[in-house]
C-alpha cells in the first residue's frame, strides 16, 4: 500500500513537473531600444527586465493568463488570454508615456530630483521627441520647449537674450554637465551636440549661477547622453529631404531643388567591464538660401568603466569637421534668400572637439565624489575681407562632493577651474581664467516642504585686464500640499563674464567695422519666481509660474557714430533692464492622444531707454498634439511668437542692412507621421516630417528668413 | 476626436498666411554690372577683349560653344585700366536672364574677328572663389546685381579652362 501511495505521489509530481513551463523574452520601446525595470506580473508570477530588457520566469503552471507589463515612464500593456502550454518567448514593445512633469532631473541641484519637487521651473524633452520630430541640431529642438525662444543661434529663456552675433550666451548649455561654450566667443555651437545619442534634455528656467557660474543668467540647458549598453545595439538613423520652392516666385533664386540628408551609424556594447558607445554622422544641406550650404562629419565616443563596486570612469569624445557657406543678411526684401553681392561665395570651415573624463566615486554610503575634466577645442576661419580665423581651447575641471548629512538633508559642493586660450587674428592672442567655489543644500522638512539654498563665489580674469569676482546666492522652497499639488518660490542670481570675443574683437565683416572694448565688465541679474504644479486627474498636468527678472549692465552691441564716415560696432555694458511675465504649461494624456501647450508672456523694459528690449517677443505660444493608432503616430506642432518691437535699428539706419525693418509675427505649423516597423520584423521606425507646412515667411533676426517649407523622410533602425 | 479635428482646423486657419513678401514695386530687370580693373601691361598682340558669361561650366573644350555662351560684351578698349560694364548696355551678345551662370570671365584674343574657337582665347580675369576656382553667379528674379567686380592681373592670369592653345 505504501508503495502504491509513493507511486501516486511520484506520478503527481512528475505530472506537475511536465506542466511547468518557462516564459522568456525582451521588452523594447517602439524605437527598438531595450527597456530595463519592466515589471511582468500575472497570477502569482512576476519578474523584472534586466538592464538589457530581457526577462525570464521559470516554473509556471501551464495555463492561460492575463499578463501585465508595466514600467515607470511607459504606458502599461496587458495581454489577455496568453496560452502558456509550453515554453514561450514573448517580445513586447512598450510605448513611452508622454509626461511633462513627472520626471527625474539632475540639473537643478546637480543630483537626482523629482521635477515636481523643484523650487524652480523646469522642463524636460525626451529622446523620443527628438527622434520623432527629426531635429537635426539641438537649437531646433529647443524652439519647441515652452518658455524657450531662439533668435537664430542665440538661445533665450524667458527673454534672457536678444541677439549678439556669435558672442556670448546668457543660457549655460552643457553636455552631461560639462559647459559647452567656446573659449573665444563664448558661444554655443549647436552642431556639436550628438543628437542620436541624447537621452533627454533638461531645461532650468531662472538664474542659476549659484551652481553653474558664468553664463547661467537665464537658466541652464543640460543635454544628457545615453549610457553605453551592456549588450550589442547597433543603430542606423538616416533622413533625406528637400526644401520646397519659396512662397514668392521672386525669391526663387535656384534652378535646382535644394536637398538635405544625413546618416548616423552607431554601436553600443561592452567588452568585459568596459561599456562603449560609438557613432559616426554625416550631414549635408544645400540650404534654401544662396550660399547657405553645409556639410558636416561628426564622431562620438562614450566609454564607461566601473572601478570596483562603487566607482566609475566615463570618457567622452565628441566633435565634428564642417564646411559651410555664409549668410549674414539678405540682399534686400526683394531678394530675401540671396546675400549681398559682396558676400557671395564666402565659406567658413570649422572643427570642434570636446573630450571629457568623468569620474564618479562613492567614498562612503553618505559621501559621493565626482570629477569632470574637459577640453574643448574650437577652430574656424571665414572668407570675409579680414580673413578672420580663430583657434581656441577651453579647459575645465570640476570637483563635486555630494554629502548626505541625514535622510532629509543633502549637500552638494564643489570647485570649478577653467582656462581658455585664444589665438586669433580677430580676437588677438589672449587668454582668460577663473575659478568658482559653490555649495548647495536641499533640506526636506517633516512637513512636505523642501528647502533649497546655495551660494557660489566666482573669480575671473582676462589677459591684461582687471580681475572680476561675483557672489551668486539662491534660495527656494517647494511645498507639496498633496501628491498632485505643489507650489514653489525661488530667488536666484546670475552673472556672465564677458567673452574674449566681446572684449577683444577687431575686424571688418559684411561691411561692418567691429572694435575692441577692454572696459567691458560682467553683466548680472537676479530672478524671482513663484509657481504651482497641479494634476487634477491622472491624465491632466498643469504648471504655471509668475516671474520677475532684473538685469544689470547687460552687454549689447553698440554703434559708435562719432565719426559719421567711419561708424563702428563694439560691445558695451549699456542696458539695465527688467523682464516680468508669466508662463503656463499643460499636458493632456488620453492614452492614444497627447496634447501639450506652453504659453509665455514677457513684459520687457530697457530701463535706460524706456523701451522694449531688442528681439524679445511679448507672447510665445506652443501647441502640440500627437495621436497614436496601433503602429502609427501622427501629430502637429504649432509655434507662435509675436512680432518683436525692438530690433537693431542702427544697422538699418546706417545702411548696413537693406530692408531690415521688415518683420512679422512667427507662425509655423509642422506635421509629422511615423510608423513602427516591428510588425514587419524590422526593428525600427519610419517617419515623414513637414516643417513650416504653409511656407510662412518670417525672420527671427533681421534680414534672415527662417527655413521655408521642407519635407523629409527619416528611417531609424535598431538592431 | 471631433474636438481635436476642430482644434487642428483652427490652428491651421491661423497658420494660413505667407508672412513676409517682396515689396513688388522694386523689381528690376535682371542683369549684372560692375567694374573690370586691369593691372600689368597689355600685350601688344591683343586685338580684342570681351566680358564673357557662360551658362554651364567649361569642363571640356566642347563646352565652349555658342549655345552655352550667354553674354559677350562690346570690345573693351585696348589699354584701359578700368572698365565699367552693365549687361543691360549694348552688347555683342546679350541673353542674361534670372538664372544661374557658371562661368564669368574677361577674355582676350589675337584674332581680328570674333572667334568661337577656344584656342583663340586667353582668360585674363575670372569671377572666382578665394582659391581661384570659377564661382557661380546667380541672378535672382527681378534683381540687377551690382558691384560684381573682376580684377585682371596680366602677370597672374587665372586658371585657363580646357582647350586652350597650349593643350
Amino acid at each position: 500500500m505504501n508503495r502504491i501511495i509513493a507511486l501516486l505521489i511520484l506520478s503527481v509530481f512528475t505530472a506537475f513537473g511536465q506542466n511547468k513551463v518557462e516564459l522568456t523574452g525582451r521588452v523594447t520601446d517602439d524605437s527598438g531600444y531595450p527597456v530595463p525595470g519592466v515589471n511582468i506580473i500575472f497570477s502569482d508570477y512576476g519578474a523584472s527586465t534586466d538592464s538589457d530588457g530581457f526577462y525570464e520566469i521559470n516554473g509556471i503552471q501551464a495555463g492561460t493568463y492575463a499578463i501585465r507589463f508595466s514600467a515607470v515612464g511607459f504606458e502599461s500593456k496587458i495581454l489577455e488570454s496568453v496560452n502558456l502550454s509550453s515554453d514561450t518567448k514573448l517580445n513586447i514593445i512598450l510605448n513611452e508615456k508622454t509626461i511633462l512633469f513627472d520626471a527625474v532631473v539632475v540639473t537643478a541641484g546637480k543630483h537626482e530630483q523629482n521635477l515636481k519637487e523643484l523650487p524652480v521651473s523646469a522642463a524636460v524633452m525626451q529622446s523620443r521627441e527628438i527622434e520623432r520630430k527629426n531635429f537635426i541640431t539641438l537649437d531646433n529642438a529647443l524652439r519647441y520647449v515652452p518658455g524657450v525662444s531662439m533668435t537664430l543661434d542665440q538661445v533665450s529663456i524667458r527673454g534672457s537674450s536678444g541677439y549678439s552675433r556669435g558672442a556670448g550666451t546668457r543660457v549655460l548649455v552643457a553636455l552631461d554637465g560639462i559647459p559647452m561654450y567656446t573659449g573665444d566667443s563664448g558661444e554655443i555651437i549647436w552642431e556639436v551636440f550628438p543628437m542620436p545619442e541624447i537621452e533627454r534634455v533638461e531645461v532650468i528656467k531662472g538664474a542659476a549661477s549659484s551652481l553653474y557660474g558664468s553664463s547661467a543668467i537665464g537658466g541652464v540647458v543640460n543635454v544628457l547622453t545615453k549610457k553605453p549598453g551592456s549588450t550589442p545595439i547597433t543603430f542606423v538613423r538616416t533622413y533625406g529631404g528637400f526644401y520646397d520652392k519659396p512662397a514668392n516666385e521672386q525669391w526663387d533664386w535656384s534652378e535646382s531643388n535644394r536637398f538635405f540628408n544625413g546618416l548616423t551609424v552607431g554601436h553600443s556594447n561592452n567588452s568585459g567591464n568596459l561599456g562603449y558607445a560609438l557613432s559616426l554622422t554625416r550631414t549635408e544641406d544645400m540650404g534654401y538660401r544662396q550660399g547657405d550650404w553645409k556639410k558636416r562629419y561628426a564622431g562620438y565616443v562614450k566609454l564607461s568603466y566601473p572601478i570596483g563596486e562603487s566607482d566609475n570612469l566615463t570618457f567622452l569624445a565628441n566633435g565634428y569637421v564642417q564646411d559651410k557657406g555664409t549668410f549674414n543678411f539678405w540682399k534686400n526684401l526683394n531678394n530675401a534668400l540671396v546675400p549681398p553681392d559682396a558676400d557671395q561665395g564666402q565659406r567658413i570651415p570649422s572643427e570642434r572637439i570636446l573630450t571629457g573624463l568623468i569620474y564618479n566615486s562613492e567614498l562612503t554610503n553618505k559621501l559621493k565624489f565626482t570629477n569632470r575634466l574637459s577640453f574643448y577645442h574650437s577652430y574656424w576661419k571665414d572668407g570675409s575681407e579680414s580673413l578672420n580665423a580663430s583657434n581656441s581651447k577651453q579647459m575645465r575641471n570640476e570637483f563635486q562632493f555630494d554629502y548626505e548629512a541625514s535622510d532629509n538633508l543633502l549637500f552638494v559642493s564643489g570647485v570649478e577651474l577653467n582656462y581658455a586660450t585664444v589665438n586669433a587674428n580677430i580676437f588677438g592672442q589672449n587668454d582668460a581664467y577663473g575659478f568658482g567655489v559653490y555649495i548647495h543644500g536641499d533640506y526636506k522638512l517633516d512637513a512636505p516642504v523642501t528647502l533649497t539654498a546655495g551660494l557660489r563665489y566666482d573669480f575671473n580674469k582676462r589677459k591684461n585686464l582687471n580681475q572680476e569676482s561675483a557672489v551668486s546666492p539662491k534660495i527656494g522652497v517647494n511645498y507639496k500640499f498633496a501628491e498632485n499639488l505643489s507650489a514653489r518660490l525661488f530667488f536666484g542670481t546670475g552673472f556672465r563674464a564677458p567673452s574674449v570675443a566681446e572684449t577683444f574683437t577687431s575686424t571688418i565683416t559684411s561691411g561692418l567695422t567691429v572694435r575692441p572694448n577692454t572696459n567691458l565688465k560682467s553683466e548680472s541679474n537676479y530672478s524671482i519666481e513663484t509657481g504651482v504644479n497641479y494634476s487634477p486627474t491622472d491624465f491632466l498636468e498643469l504648471d504655471a509660474a509668475i516671474f520677475y527678472n532684473r538685469y544689470f549692465d547687460l552687454i549689447e552691441t553698440s554703434l559708435d557714430t562719432t565719426n559719421l564716415t567711419e561708424p563702428y560696432v563694439y560691445f558695451d555694458n549699456v542696458t539695465n533692464a527688467r523682464i516680468a511675465g508669466f508662463d503656463f504649461s499643460s499636458g493632456l494624456n488620453l492614452g492614444d492622444f497627447y496634447f501639450k501647450t506652453g504659453y509665455t508672456f514677457l513684459d520687457t523694459e530697457d530701463l535706460d531707454e524706456g523701451s522694449f528690449l531688442k528681439y524679445r517677443p511679448k507672447h510665445l505660444l506652443y501647441l502640440s498634439a500627437t495621436y497614436r493608432y496601433d503602429i502609427f503616430e501622427a501629430g502637429f506642432d504649432f509655434r507662435y511668437s509675436s512680432r518683436v518691437d525692438e530690433i537693431d535699428d542702427e544697422l538699418i539706419d546706417f545702411g548696413f542692412v537693406a530692408d531690415g525693418e521688415n518683420r512679422v509675427e512667427i507662425r509655423t505649423f509642422d506635421l509629422r507621421f511615423s510608423a513602427a516597423l516591428f510588425r514587419y520584423n524590422i526593428p525600427g521606425r519610419i517617419g515623414v516630417n513637414v516643417y513650416n507646412l504653409f511656407n510662412y515667411n518670417y525672420v527671427e533676426m533681421i534680414a534672415n528668413i527662417s527655413p521655408i517649407r521642407n519635407i523629409s523622410l527619416n528611417l531609424d533602425i535598431v538592431m | 476626436m471631433k474636438k481635436l479635428l476642430l482644434f487642428t482646423f483652427i490652428v491651421v486657419l491661423v497658420s494660413c498666411d505667407t508672412g513676409l513678401a517682396p515689396e513688388g514695386d522694386n523689381i528690376e530687370d535682371p542683369g549684372i554690372s560692375g567694374t573690370i580693373t586691369f593691372t600689368g601691361s597689355w600685350s601688344p598682340d591683343v586685338t580684342r577683349t570681351h566680358i564673357v558669361i557662360f551658362k554651364d561650366s567649361l569642363k571640356s573644350q566642347s563646352d565652349f560653344n555658342a549655345l552655352n555662351l550667354r553674354y559677350v560684351s562690346l570690345e573693351i578698349p585696348f589699354g584701359v585700366s578700368e572698365y565699367e560694364y552693365s549687361t543691360l548696355d549694348e552688347a555683342t551678345l546679350e541673353n542674361i536672364q534670372a538664372e544661374e551662370y557658371s562661368y564669368f570671365a574677361v577674355a582676350q584674343s589675337n584674332t581680328p574677328a570674333l572667334s568661337l574657337n577656344r584656342a583663340d582665347w586667353k582668360v585674363v580675369g575670372l569671377w572666382s572663389n578665394p582659391v581661384g576656382e570659377p564661382e557661380k553667379i546667380v541672378v535672382p528674379p527681378g534683381t540687377f546685381l551690382r558691384d560684381i567686380d573682376i580684377v585682371c592681373d596680366f602677370n597672374n592670369p587665372p586658371v585657363q579652362p580646357p582647350g586652350g592653345i597650349n593643350e
